[in-house]
């Protein structure tokens, strides 16, 4: 399966892409929201994770933006702030799933998987 | 911040109605004093709490509008301390984004400008440069006059506008040369009546070309009346005096100087004392007197450097 990550931190990338390509994922990756939607609407990944507070574009409007595309990609938003606070923020646009930062492989593994089963 | 008293009042009242239950209780089995003295410590100990609470609620929130207050100030970028977790704490951490996404948008905005200012102004030197190709004589000329135009509206204490029209209007003066033929601007010998009356029509073919241009609006015109004399006995319009435009005034006032230090297919460069000379017989009756002393400050600082001004100031 191809994901697309978007983290400004080079070591979360790091981190996700090792365990992705563990997981036997195809990986790409973008350092910023606007870079993402780039990436997103170029390789049509099957599933994105993304970072909340990204420069130049949010995880929540980068992914607003995938969906315009007409895709209902599933999504995993990484948060270094509450997931409550995020939910209540996002609304309409709202991931599938969100992961507080910081995480391991295993909540990983877990919330791509429930995000790929999102309806 | 008023925060702090209203939750402290809040957790008296929700302490006080335990206690006193407890009171009425302990009270209706026989112990008025033991009752008196629970209901005061759980009093205590509830302020004491709510105290704690409030101020740790406080400070973040005080030190939210601070930071706030400082992005409305312009200070782009600056953070606040992240002290508290939860959902202070979160709006703290979404504020820094916030504030870090500002700066780097101002940025971004400060390059676009920057790039468009530095694009027009070679937009207008090519233009220019238009001129230089078809009259080899003046080349350098417009360069040399808009720095001196700008150089006299700064000694005039002209704003930032004025010396950005000066600086374009000085490049563009003779862009109406494009429209007068070649073998005019090359004559060496003086011009006849009918090629005098051509070559004094290239004032109102400049300001014909930049017409349209909106960016170009405040130098036109300094292109249209640059040939416009203080006494009245100028064209194309015979303007006199202050009904002349101080653009205009100015770049007339440079343009009379370099012409007169540069070699022209008429005459050769003259002695910039020669030059002084003659333009101090042109003021009042050419120049406007006010430029003109203006123009001989700026030639003296240029000589005699800024350290000779401020002596002759003082």
């Amino acid at each position: 399966m191809k994901i697309l990550i978007a983290d400004d931190d080079r070591l979360v990338r790091a981190l996700l892409e090792d365990v992705l390509r563990g997981l036997g994922h195809e990986v790409v990756n973008a350092a910023d929201g606007s870079e993402a939607v780039d990436l997103f609407l170029r390789e049509r990944p099957d599933a994105v994770i993304l970072d909340f507070l990204m420069p130049r574009l949010s995880g929540v409007d980068s992914l607003a933006r995938m969906r315009q595309s007409g895709s209902r990609v599933p999504a995993v938003l990484l948060t270094a702030i509450s997931a409550p606070s995020v939910r209540e923020a996002t609304g309409r646009d709202a991931p599938d799933v969100i992961l507080e930062k910081p995480f391991d492989a295993r909540a990983v593994s877990r919330a791509l998987e429930r995000a790929l089963r999102a309806p | 911040m008023r925060l702090a008293p209203k939750v402290l009042a809040l957790a008296l009242v929700a302490a006080a109605v335990p206690a006193s239950v407890l009171g009425v209780q302990l009270g209706m089995a026989g112990h008025p004093a033991l009752a008196l003295g629970s209901g005061l410590a759980s009093l205590a100990f509830a302020a004491l709490l709510a105290a704690a609470y409030a101020r740790g609620l406080a400070a973040p929130l005080a030190e939210l509008v601070r930071g706030a207050l400082d992005i409305a100030r312009g200070r782009f970028g600056r953070q606040v301390a992240l002290s508290r977790r939860g959902d202070v704490g979160d709006l703290a951490y979404t504020f820094n984004y916030m504030s870090r996404e500002l700066a780097r948008q101002n940025a971004e905005n400060v390059r676009l400008i920057q790039a468009l200012e530095r694009g027009t102004l070679e937009t207008v030197k090519s233009l220019a440069g238009a001129i230089d190709a078809k009259d080899p004589y003046t080349r350098g000329h417009n360069g040399r006059v808009a720095d001196l135009a700008v150089e006299i509206g700064r000694e005039m204490g002209c704003e930032a506008a004025t010396l950005q029209a000066l600086e374009y209007g000085g490049l563009l003066h003779d862009v109406g040369k494009i429209g007068v033929p070649e073998a005019l601007l090359r004559k060496t010998v003086p011009l006849t009546g009918p090629e005098m009356s051509l070559m004094r029509q290239h004032p109102a073919i400049g300001a014909e070309i930049v017409r349209e241009v909106e960016l170009l609006h405040d130098a036109l015109p300094a292109i249209r009346s640059h040939h416009e004399r203080w006494d009245g006995g100028g064209y194309p319009d015979g303007l006199v005096g202050a009904d002349i435009p101080i653009v205009a005034r100015i770049v007339n006032a440079a343009d009379t100087w370099d012409a007169c230090t540069s070699s022209r297919p008429y005459q050769p460069a003259l002695e910039p004392e020669e030059a002084v000379r003659i333009l101090g017989r042109l003021r009042g009756t050419q120049i406007d007197p006010v430029v003109h002393d203006a123009l001989l400050a700026v030639l003296h600082r240029r000589t005699h450097g800024a350290v000779g001004r401020l002596r002759g100031a003082a």
